[in-house]
């Protein structure tokens, strides 16, 4: 690329940083426009990252919420130390939520540096940006359940959110357009949806992985249904690509999504007899008079 | 004048038509030559993945995934493995990732090959098609020379992959890779400015931005639709953030933003990044033992993870929960046909009985995936 092009990609990507996109859209060689937008969208990013990551340090408390006293800080040190040594009940019996998930912040942050220190002869760049990520992960995760908490009172079945937010499945349909439409989330993409059986004994789940185009943000949603009468609001008139995913759900697992306008088979035919992928399934004996086989002679 | 509309009439396409990509079937209901009504009908190729999945052990998963999205199975096995990887925290060689990306790029060449061949013949171009399979022809002699398989390769495996290159094999790349890249000019020439082509599929099912994620859409159907999203670049995983290359979107240069020629034209386009990041790989590959990291048994500790990869087709996910066994407790795999599928119903009404193949065509659904 010559020197001209880098001028002008920098000048067009300054401008449009201030609003105005038609510098770039008005280079007419495609490959450094494309080069110019690809400059931009990082630019973006970039100064999108450092305010979140400051927020979302934990030593600098936000401005809101009162500031953490010293008798509490003591505590949090010890319940740490405590994990560190195995012991994770003392930070799991924590009753405050907020000083919970401060102590496990804090225990987070504790092992990084004890790891950080063993490793140190290798530094691996990949490792750190990771690690780092984790953290930012799980705090995410607290703001995402405190807001959806905060709205609809009494819908979030576990508090205590790691890597996932359990609801109970309680104005499901209207906290998914909550998090689709709020400017803080964005949640315009639903990923996946995954039938889980917690055993023959157990209750059923239903997974959700939602994804944010704008903010590149992810976060796992699981609502429990029961197993003799399995039913979960449907989203999908939230997502289109919910129609697909629920139906495959229904064919493999029975759950049934209230509200879904065609819950019907999707991949199997419309008159199979069970649920395969729930974990007591029996094959059926003779599927329009062709014996379905069980036992599998010859194999292996 | 009022417009006249007659009885809808029911025609089924499929499940056995050359235009359909394998056995789908779609049942159409028409006013005339317009279509009011487009249903997909899935299924026919069901062949239990995710149950075959919780009766055997991880590794004996990955031949599944080879025949689940049969036209590219190298980035099948390549996003199952890095799952794996991540759930067990393996760290694999440095020279076993960049052999991973130089063949996940040699297959993805080979399917949008045959991608760009099959919509070609699904509009009427009969010839390209076959100048385009005599080149995926020598992708798949490579691999043959790799592993011995042609279309299903079993090659990446969790923590590393089954052979190393043999002797001279990077010089043997590298004279495919001389010998592809102008031919990108020939199918230009042969097919995408070809005014009959433009005719067909310029302006013909255009697919909005805000549809096309809200029906999960990705990979190139998306990126036609103007939206730059690409796994490789947006959540890198492997070693893809070492390498230099463009992200390709649709710009509507002989129509509207998303129509079917942005889809076909985004995948033409995203082979010649694929040729710079293998050459790329190739000039830094490093040496070593691939087999170093192979683990003796591959028993994830208890969780889940949920993780994606850019595969030919977009955003192929894999769930995996692990219970500690050396079975997995759960697999789902999200496949990209299947939801770019879904959207056909949405963009394809109103449009003539001929355009539907052709915007079929253009998505590029590989019918394995969508069945597991």
């Amino acid at each position: 690329m010559s020197d001209e092009q880098i001028k002008l990609i920098e000048e067009a990507v300054a401008k449009a940083l201030t609003g105005d996109m038609d510098m770039i859209n008005n280079i007419e060689d495609r490959v450094t426009r494309s080069k110019a937008k690809a400059a931009l969208v990082k630019a973006k990013r970039e100064a999108k990252k450092s305010p979140v990551s400051d927020s979302e340090n934990p030593p600098s408390p936000a401005p809101s919420k009162p500031s953490v006293g010293d008798e509490k800080l003591s505590f949090i040190d010890d319940v740490v130390a405590k994990a560190l040594a195995g012991d994770m009940d003392a930070i799991n019996n924590i009753e405050d939520r907020v000083t919970r998930s401060k102590a496990k912040a804090a225990l987070v942050k504790a092992k990084r540096l004890a790891k950080s220190s063993t490793v140190e002869d290798a530094p691996k760049p990949e490792e750190s940006t990771i690690e780092d990520s984790i953290p930012t992960k799980k705090s995410f995760y607290q703001i995402v359940a405190e807001a959806i908490d905060k709205k609809f009172t009494g819908s979030l079945s576990n508090n205590d959110v790691n890597g996932y937010i359990q609801l109970n499945g309680q104005n499901w349909f209207e906290i998914a357009q909550y998090l689709r439409d709020n400017p803080d989330f964005l949640f315009d993409s639903l990923q996946c949806v995954t039938g889980y059986d917690y055993g023959v004994e157990g209750e059923l789940e239903v997974r959700y992985n939602l994804h944010s185009m704008t903010h590149n943000h992810a976060i796992e949603i699981r609502i429990k249904t029961n197993r003799t009468n399995p039913k979960v609001p449907s989203v999908e008139q939230v997502w289109r690509i919910g129609d697909w995913f629920e139906r495959e759900t229904y064919d493999m697992y029975g759950i049934e999504f209230e509200g879904h306008r065609n819950m019907s088979r999707i991949l199997l035919p419309d008159d199979w007899e069970g649920w395969p992928l729930l974990k007591d399934y029996e094959t059926q004996e003779t599927y329009h008079g062709i014996v379905v086989p069980k036992v599998k002679d010859g194999w292996e | 004048m009022g417009v006249v509309h007659g009885d809808l009439m029911t025609l089924n396409i499929g499940p056995q038509h050359p235009s359909t990509h394998g056995v789908l079937r779609l049942k159409v209901k028409t006013d005339g030559e317009i279509i009011s009504e487009v249903e997909p009908i899935i299924g026919y190729l069901h062949r239990c993945f995710e149950k075959h999945c919780e009766n055997v052990t991880y590794d004996q998963v990955i031949p599944y995934t080879d025949r689940c999205d049969y036209i590219a199975a190298m980035n099948n096995n390549f996003g199952y493995a890095v799952a794996v990887e991540e759930l067990m925290e393996i760290k694999v060689p440095e020279r076993v990732e960049y052999i991973r990306v130089i063949v996940a790029e040699l297959n993805r060449i080979a399917s949008h090959l045959l991608a760009l061949g099959a919509f070609g013949l699904d509009v009427g171009a009969f010839t390209p098609f076959l100048y385009m399979f005599r080149d995926r022809e020598r992708i798949l002699d490579l691999f043959e020379v790799l592993c011995g398989a042609r279309l299903l390769y079993n090659y990446i495996w969790v923590g590393g992959i089954s052979h190393d290159f043999p002797p001279n094999f990077d010089s043997k790349i590298i004279e495919f890779l001389d010998y592809f890249e102008p031919k990108i000019d020939e199918y230009n020439n042969l097919l995408t400015f070809n005014k009959i082509f433009i005719e067909r599929t310029a302006d013909i099912g255009v697919l909005p931005p805000e549809i096309a994620i809200s029906y999960g859409v990705s990979g190139p159907n998306l990126r036609g639709s103007g939206v730059t999203w690409d796994l490789r670049r947006d959540d890198p995983y492997s070693i893809y953030d070492k390498f230099d290359f463009n992200i390709v979107i649709g710009e509507g240069e002989m129509g509207t933003v998303g129509d079917c020629w942005d889809r076909y034209f985004v995948r033409m386009i995203e082979m010649k990044e694929s040729v710079k990041i293998i050459r790329q790989a190739l000039k830094t590959l490093p040496s070593g033992d691939v087999h170093q990291a192979l683990p003796k048994k591959i028993r994830p500790p208890k969780g889940s993870i949920y993780k994606r990869t850019e595969s030919p087709r977009g955003d192929l996910a894999y769930y995996i929960v692990s219970d500690g066994s050396p079975i997995p407790y759960r697999l789902k795999m999200r496949s990209p046909a299947f939801t770019s599928l879904s959207v056909l119903e949405e963009i394809s009404s109103g449009w003539m009985m001929s355009d539907v193949l052709a915007i079929l065509g253009s998505l590029d659904i590989v019918l394995g995936e969508i069945d597991r």
